[in-house]
């Protein structure tokens, strides 16, 4: 008879799980678990969601201090200098 | 009388013969439009902001010298991101030892008990559909989570969540064996889930 899976077991294959990367066995056993298991399903959700939700920050804009863009354009006039003078050689 | 700076929006194809050019004029409004954006994604390899003000600056330059060998039937913006992000991570291995070691992980992981069950109970999210694209106080407590992590679980998070690349290249780019990666991906993502659980649970 083989062992249920216990919350802490599910929770530690999840990224697994939800990749896809579970062998058969041990991804029934899971469903298994979850099947019967409240918290464990609120777990999942709010783990994908969080995941998904985590994704979405690339769309996420910050904030560059003006300063910064100024120095960032000095520097580079600099090392134009530098570059147009090397294509010239 | 208040002078309203507009920028000058410069397509694709403006901004790969200017810079090839090294067009000054050209490279200002290159800076103008694709800084804050290349800000943003060097943020997540460090957060101390004269490190990315540094990223920044060599990023762009990198561009600038690379630019001849950008293939212009791709579009521009993920190579110059993928430029961000190689430098990031560059910068990470050179500077590993000075980076900051303040997040105890372990406080913020779930929590069993001995007979392995939810020390505490789980509850459901409601999230508004509106929600899913994040709203500015969401956004701002995710980024927080996401920023809190130190780099070990920081960056293979990012970049297996908000870039996209798999475990195999994160590996790699990084220099950890495959597991590694995804142990540090798995508890980093226990940890922000813990944190937003937190935020829908308290308001
Ligand atoms: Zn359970």
């Amino acid at each position: 008879m083989r062992d249920f899976f216990k919350c802490q077991e599910c929770v530690d294959l999840l990224t697994d799980y939800l990749e896809g990367n579970l062998e058969a066995d041990v991804k029934d056993r899971l469903d298994e678990h979850l099947s019967g298991c409240a918290p464990c399903i609120n777990f999942v959700k709010t783990f994908e969601k969080s995941k998904d939700l985590t994704s979405r920050l690339r769309e996420q804009q910050v904030n560059i201090p003006r300063e910064v863009q100024e120095r960032v354009k000095s520097f580079l006039k600099e090392e134009i200098v530098t570059l147009s003078s090397e294509r010239l050689k | 009388m208040v002078v309203i700076m507009k920028v000058r929006e410069l397509d694709q194809r403006q901004v790969v013969e200017g810079l090839k050019a090294l067009d000054t004029g050209v490279i200002d409004d290159f800076v103008d439009q694709y800084s804050r954006p290349l800000f943003g994604v060097i943020l997540n390899y460090t957060k101390n902001p004269s490190d990315a003000e540094e990223i920044l600056q060599d990023t762009l330059l990198k561009i600038i010298k690379k630019i001849e060998t950008f293939r212009e039937e791709s579009d521009i913006w993920p190579w110059m991101r993928r430029i961000a992000i190689n430098n990031g991570i560059m910068w990470l291995r050179k500077h590993r030892a000075k980076q900051d070691r303040t997040t105890h992980l372990e406080d913020l992981l779930p929590k069993f008990s001995r007979d392995g069950e939810f020390d505490s109970p789980i509850y459901g999210w409601t999230v508004d559909p509106e929600e899913v694209y994040l709203n500015s106080e969401l956004a701002g407590e995710l980024y927080e989570a996401v920023q809190s992590l130190t780099y070990e679980y920081r960056v293979p998070l990012v970049l297996k969540d908000i870039e996209g690349y798999s475990i195999k290249q994160i590996s790699s780019l990084l220099g950890l064996k495959e597991p590694t990666t995804k142990t540090r991906i798995h508890r980093a993502r226990l940890f922000v889930r813990e944190r937003l659980a937190k935020y829908f649970e308290g308001r």
